[in-house]
């Protein structure tokens, strides 16, 4: 039997029983798993080449509305700015607007996303939340920002937390040990895509650099985090030093911070930047799509760092074929995974 | 009365301590957190307040309190925390940081 005369029965197939046939099938199922994976790519791709040429712009409309929490923890607060209407003369709610523009416009343009949700989903975020609140978070439904404390930080980016919905809405990684450091990552890696692909920077232009801007004049630091160089972000004595690991030989085993998502998230965006600069050009174009299948395909909820590496890998190459998938493996392996 | 407040967690991952001593504060500002811990009830709360699931970059804290011979230690998100615990929270970080 050729592939082919198999096809339309694995089309029946649901995406997790093809996954999990891609992931632990023999050599035969394996073969006819990622071929119709590829071939539900292709079908895919043909869908939005015929929509595109229907209409000018991608499908989805921005639906953005900002709230003024009035520092206090009340959430959504008092509507300051809808779609349609121009700057306000609050600084927060017009950064905060431009931000989920940009975030909306990547998943659009780059990514075929229709929002969060990929079905149109309004964006809705709170500036001014609590007193001198030194953290901004996507709570499930909306964003919600701080003002900083004025000391160490001094505003907020859009691009991280919001990506967090795209997360939820897919493969949800559980956010504790592994696989919230999965998520985290995932959130750095689809963030600082949106500002590459805002500022047109190469992988080999582009600072890595996760809140970069975000440090307060006087703090000992260029961002909150490296992804090219994890561990080098900053050296305060107020902030401390940057804890993140590049490898699995600097792991951090704690109690804290849901088992450390945010410092072993290290890992997976060491090896997010050496794919983006080993498959060259605009990180979005090889190495974003991949991880963003990834995410939307061959992920799962409870996937840990080794999890993820076999998943980025399939996913390079149904998308890519065998060369991106062994570059997508050596990454993995040179970060310890 | 003394007092320690670790914070984790949050988008920027870093981690922060504030310490308080009764003796190093005023006799109205340790009037002020012992009201604030007894609204909150601290000594009644459970060793772990924990959100039905961990959402991204919220904080998480461990506080621990000892006052007048009762001393207790509680684990908890700030999702799941009541607004009186993180009045508490708040009036913690505004006199460490002074």
């Amino acid at each position: 039997m050729t592939p082919s005369d198999r096809r339309p029965l694995c089309c029946i197939l649901p995406p997790h029983i093809l996954q999990h046939l891609a992931r632990h099938g023999d050599d035969e199922a394996r073969t006819v798993a990622l071929e119709t994976l590829v071939a539900t790519e292709r079908l895919r791709g043909e869908r939005h080449a015929i929509a595109d040429g229907l209409r000018d712009v991608p499908a989805g409309v921005k639906r953005r509305t900002l709230y003024d929490a009035g520092h206090t923890q009340r959430l959504p607060g008092k509507l300051v700015r809808g779609e349609n209407d121009p700057a306000t003369d609050d600084g927060a709610v017009n950064q905060a607007f431009d931000g989920l523009g940009a975030t909306y416009d990547f998943l659009a343009e780059v990514m075929k996303r229709n929002s969060i949700d990929d079905r149109g989903q309004r964006l809705d975020a709170s500036v001014h939340y609590g007193r001198r609140y030194d953290n901004a978070f996507w709570n499930g439904r909306q964003m919600v920002f701080g003002d900083g404390d004025g000391k160490l930080f001094q505003g907020f980016t859009s691009w991280h937390e919001l990506t967090h919905g795209v997360i939820d809405a897919e493969a949800a990684l559980v956010y504790s040990g592994q696989s919230g450091a999965l998520n985290e990552s995932f959130a750095d890696v689809l963030g600082i895509l949106v500002k590459q692909w805002k500022l047109r920077q190469t992988s080999s232009e582009a600072s890595w650099l996760i809140g970069e801007g975000l440090l307060a004049k006087g703090v000992k630091g260029v961002a909150l985090r490296s992804m090219k160089a994890p561990g080098t972000a900053y050296d305060d004595a107020r902030l401390g030093k940057d804890p993140q690991p590049a490898t699995m030989k600097g792991y951090v085993q704690t109690e804290e911070d849901n088992g450390g998502v945010h410092i072993n998230s290290g890992i997976p965006n060491h090896a997010f930047y050496l794919a983006a600069v080993k498959l060259g050009g605009y990180a979005w174009e090889k190495a974003g799509r991949i991880w963003y299948h990834a995410l939307c395909n061959t992920l799962s909820r409870k996937s840990d760092f080794a999890g993820a590496a076999q998943a980025t890998a399939m996913s390079a190459g149904v998308l890519f074929g065998a060369s991106a998938e062994s570059v997508v493996r050596s990454v993995w392996a040179e970060v310890g995974v | 009365m003394r007092l320690i407040l670790e914070r984790s967690g949050g988008f920027a991952g870093l981690r922060r301590v504030a310490r308080l001593e009764g003796s190093t504060l005023d006799p109205a500002e340790e009037r002020c957190l012992r009201d604030a811990a007894e609204r909150a009830a601290v000594f009644a709360l459970p060793r772990e307040l924990r959100a039905s699931e961990p959402r991204p970059d919220r904080f998480t804290y461990r506080l621990e309190i000892e006052d007048a011979g009762r001393e207790t230690s509680v684990r908890f998100d700030e999702a799941a925390a009541s607004e009186a615990l993180l009045d508490l929270v708040d009036l913690v970080q505004d006199l460490a940081d002074r």
